[in-house]
């Protein structure tokens, strides 16, 4: 759905706002729950999506990737609190998360300790097999990606952080050192992470050299 | 788990009647529906190498113009090995929707894309000897398909490692107007009719007096340059 693209209102900048309502025989609408701005979904066979506002502001129509560039234009890292998770003085909370889902390889031993079968252990890493670890959030600081979940509670520093990449419209794939994990977001979009990630990277970058590859967004 | 069993079902849905078009018809009546249910227009086929080494590099912007795509380039190149995303749970989705619509030997010309980096690596030498001994390789270049719609820049490096160490040609393959069919963030939905227009290139080198010893420097020239190639064949027409 069109909020899984556009998952901050690019009117009034409030995140997981929008929410798309199917019509039959007519376009979809668009709304923010936040502002009450609402947009007219209208696509055009060959060419892209159409949104007109037709509430919370002039008539205006553009392509969703318009929207989608006005949207990002209004993306910034800016600094949270969540009730959740209480941070080491100087560490800035960028992201919290909704439920989500965390699948770990079947080896990891945050997660899973051992003994494993011996070929799991001995396994090529392209013949990994994951395992659901369980429910919970995950927060992004400046310096760390947070998992706290209902069965165990991690942290991975970002200086560990190889690549953060977007699996279709599934889920969000971390490589943490060499070991894979999968976070599935169960109530908001999985862009929003990798852009939120995207934005962080270069600060890692310049703060000690160590690069982290993220998808497109 | 509920969606990734929803998932499979749609996939399975739609293999049924995939299946069903291929008893009745095969690919000749994929092209059919294609030109019914979405205008497809296909611009310089003759251009697809059907034999030699060759890297058939197209642009990712959803998975029913990938579909034509492949069928297209494997109509003149059926020997064409593919490039399918491998889960962490070791799935294979491009696999396996190939073989409920009956191709049974889709895992042996598969190449697998792992979703993290550098986990490719193994597969990407692979895909090399595939194309130093005379075989062809269809990879989406950009790595992902697109969320906007646009030609995402930079490509991933891939087929531009590729064509470098093996020196092979690449073909630039571009499908026009595919992703309003099924945008990255609706893929549960198709959205028809259409207009798609695949759109064959010239074939290109890049750089193959390079193909030993290249560094990221050489392979992020030689994957502007093939970006330039597919935007080139984008804003044509």
């Amino acid at each position: 759905m069109i909020p899984l693209l556009l998952w901050r209102c690019p009117l009034c900048a409030t995140d997981d706002a929008l929410e798309q309502i199917a019509r039959r025989l007519r376009g979809d609408l668009l709304r923010c729950r936040n502002c009450g701005a609402e947009w007219r979904v209208r696509r055009v066979p060959g060419d892209n999506f159409y949104l007109r506002l037709i509430r919370g502001g002039q008539s205006d129509e553009r392509s969703i990737t318009a929207w989608y560039d006005a949207m990002k234009a209004t993306v910034r890292l800016a600094p949270i609190t969540d009730p959740a998770l209480t941070l080491p003085a100087g560490e800035t909370l960028y992201l919290a998360s909704g439920p989500a889902r965390l699948q770990a390889e079947e080896t990891d031993p945050l997660f899973f300790p051992g003994p494993w079968p011996a070929e799991a252990a001995r396994a090529d890493k392209r013949e990994v097999q994951g395992k659901t670890v369980g429910a919970g959030r995950l927060f992004l600081t400046d310096r760390r990606l947070i998992w706290q979940g209902e069965a165990a509670t991690c942290a991975f520093p970002l200086t560990r952080l190889n690549s953060a990449l977007a699996l279709v419209d599934d889920g969000l794939v971390l490589m943490v050192e060499m070991r894979l994990y999968t976070v599935r977001f169960l109530t908001e979009s999985l862009l929003k992470w990798v852009t939120c990630i995207a934005l962080v990277a270069p600060q890692v970058e310049a703060a000690t050299g160590h690069r982290i590859a993220t998808s497109h967004f | 788990m509920k969606r990734e069993l929803e998932a499979s079902a749609r996939q399975q849905r739609r293999a049924v009647w995939l299946r069903l078009g291929r008893r009745l018809g095969g690919e000749r009546l994929l092209f059919l529906a294609g030109r019914v249910l979405v205008h497809l227009k296909i611009e310089g086929e003759e251009r697809i190498q059907t034999e030699g080494a060759c890297l058939f590099a197209f642009n990712h912007v959803s998975q029913p113009a990938d579909l034509l795509v492949n069928a297209v380039i494997r109509r003149r190149r059926p020997d064409v090995y593919i490039f399918g995303a491998q889960g962490l749970q070791g799935q294979n989705p491009l696999a396996l929707f190939l073989e409920r619509l009956g191709d049974h030997e889709a895992e042996q010309r598969m190449l697998r894309a792992y979703k993290a980096r550098g986990l490719s690596g193994g597969e990407l030498l692979r895909g090399c000897r595939i194309l130093r001994t005379g075989g062809a390789i269809a990879i989406a270049a950009e790595g992902e398909i697109t969320w906007d719609g646009r030609l995402q820049h930079p490509l991933a490096p891939g087929a531009a490692w590729l064509a470098l160490r093996s020196a092979a040609p690449v073909t630039p393959i571009v499908s026009c107007g595919g992703y309003d069919l099924q945008p990255r963030w609706q893929m549960d939905r198709l959205w028809l009719p259409g207009w798609l227009t695949i759109r064959v290139g010239r074939p290109i080198h890049l750089g193959h007096e390079l193909a030993a010893g290249t560094d990221s420097q050489v392979v992020a020239a030689a994957n502007q340059c093939l970006w330039e190639a597919l935007a080139a064949l984008l804003s044509q027409g």
